[in-house]
């Protein structure tokens, strides 16, 4: 079976690579260290099976940037993940106003991280 | 773009599409169709809800239209603005619209809980007048009319209140409360208000919040307080807790709430321990300080306390935990549809956590389905109410 996709958005390096190799193995990763570099990617290329996205970032924060993906996006649906420090009901709550698909608290551990990505893919 | 909860398109976009079509027929029909009063629904029932009932509305409009009209009659259907809860349809003059605004009207009124306007206007071309601004002119015109309508349902809404605390028009109902995690036992009983049958003011939120605007919370909460307890005497066993609401503004003022409350448990010879008062954390705490020195009266005389709402409030967890509360009740909002949703089953997992770690029990409000009984009791949930496990009951005095 051909590996899906996974868009990481999230302004940390460390995070990045750390999320990369931990999940590199069994998905295709392709890595965002900024809303605008998101941006560029998701306009050339669009064929990504989920989006890993960080809420506390530079320029934008995750929320606005999630609205400005739905105009990219238009009727391609990819699912988005949250990926966040922030563990407040409600910033949880705001995760499923804005139509997220998964909630996953920092910081994880490994095994932790794999498990949530693939129960979010059998659930989709 | 289209509006993302009825797949409408906005007026914005097509209204050339309408200004070439009135220029071409010289008139149309309008007809527009609107949910009042939005707010207050969507505060009850939750955004997820609410947005259910504009998804419907639009899709039993979408329906009514393909069987009245005639392609070649060319009905066209849009929304004025994202998320709005208005509807709005136009149809050439030809077609008598008397029949079809009354068939649709007996659907809607089955199919949504809240009341809706439908109101039928014509658009003229007038050679004089730029034809987009007529459209907008009397779109715009309608709504100031709903909202006209809104006042004045406010206003009549305001005098039933009146009656119903001269009269003491309440009846208390209460809803099991059950432990889930094995067999379904009952654990206690939520006592809830209802306002006279088949008004405005028969479900809680809208009896409380009038009673607000009208400054009259206080006596009303005293009112359902003594309605509560003294029906609670009727009730199966004595061993079971009764959870009574009261508002959390209440108990940021000085009153005589609480020492009135011990008196009254006093003179119906009710034991404090099985009493739980239940307070929402859906509005922002404003005087934290009365507000603890008030619970902890309470709680000094065996009273429990439990938190309404958890999850959807203003609250963080950290200030939740100050109150010290006996039990956090889960959100209904939270649990429509928790099998489906996997952000709601970490939050509940969240909110597990830190009911354990803070010693509270974790009840699920609103559980309507079996897979959403299902998902909660595989998180861990044991405690629960909701339609599903059982509907409120009367008791009479």
């Amino acid at each position: 079976m051909e590996k899906k996709r996974i868009l990481i958005i999230d302004d940390e390096e460390d995070i990045l690579s750390l999320v990369e190799e931990i999940l590199k193995d069994d998905y295709l990763i392709e890595k965002a260290n900024s809303p605008s570099k998101a941006v560029e990617i998701l306009k050339k290329d669009l064929n990504f099976n989920l989006i890993l996205l960080d809420i506390i970032l530079p320029e934008k924060d995750g929320w606005e940037l999630l609205r400005e993906f739905k105009n990219i996006l238009k009727d391609k649906e990819i699912p988005v993940a949250i990926f966040s420090i922030l563990k407040e009901p409600q910033d949880m709550l705001k995760a499923i106003k804005e139509g997220a698909v998964a909630y996953i608290v920092k910081p994880f551990e490994p095994e932790g991280l794999k498990n949530r990505i693939k129960e979010i893919f059998e659930k989709l | 773009m289209k509006d993302e909860i009825t797949g409408l398109p906005l007026l914005v976009d097509i209204i050339n599409l309408l200004k070439d079509r009135i220029e071409k027929e010289k008139e149309v029909n309008l007809l527009i169709i609107q949910i009042l009063e939005s707010s207050i629904f969507e505060e009850e029932f939750g955004f997820d809800v609410f947005d259910s009932w504009v998804k419907s509305l639009a899709d039993l409009i979408k329906i009514s239209v393909t069987k009245e009209f005639t392609p070649y009659e060319n009905p066209l259907l849009f929304t004025t603005d994202p998320f709005s809860s208005l509807i709005c349809l136009i149809f050439p003059k030809t077609h008598d619209p008397k029949k079809f605004i009354t068939k649709l009207k007996n659907e809607i009124e089955k199919l949504i809980p809240a009341p809706t306007a439908i109101t039928l206007r014509e658009i003229k071309f007038d050679p004089l007048r730029r034809t987009e601004r007529s459209i907008y002119q009397t779109v715009n015109e309608v709504k100031i009319e709903h909202t006209k309508t809104e006042s004045r349902m406010k206003s009549n809404i305001k005098s039933l209140f009146k009656k119903i605390i001269r009269t003491s028009e309440i009846k208390m109902v209460f809803q099991p409360i059950f432990e889930i995690s094995e067999e379904k036992l009952t654990y206690g009983f939520e006592a809830l208000a209802r306002g006279p049958k088949g008004t405005e003011l028969e479900m809680p939120t809208a009896l409380f919040s009038v009673a607000d605007e009208l400054n009259e919370l206080e006596n009303l909460e005293k009112l359902c307080r003594w309605k509560a307890l003294l029906t609670s005497k009727r009730l199966p066993d004595e061993k079971y807790k009764i959870f009574l609401n009261v508002s959390s503004k209440i108990l940021q003022q000085k009153s005589s709430y609480v020492e009135e409350l011990i008196e009254n448990l006093d003179e119906l010879q009710i034991k404090t321990e099985k009493l739980v008062l239940e307070i929402t954390e859906r509005y922002a705490i404003s005087d934290f300080d009365t507000l603890k020195k008030n619970i902890n009266y309470l709680k000094e005389r065996n009273i429990k306390l439990s938190i309404d709402d958890v999850g959807v409030g203003y609250s963080s967890l950290q200030t939740l935990a100050e109150l010290n509360p006996d039990y956090l009740k889960y959100d209904m909002v939270l649990v429509r549809n928790i099998h489906e949703d996997m952000i709601k089953q970490n939050l509940l997992e969240m909110v597990l956590n830190f009911g354990e770690k803070i010693k509270a029990k974790v009840i699920a409000e609103g559980i309507e389905k079996e897979e959403e009984l299902i998902t909660l009791r595989k998180i861990g949930v044991r405690y629960g109410q909701g339609f599903y496990l059982s509907y409120p009951f009367e008791v009479e005095i």
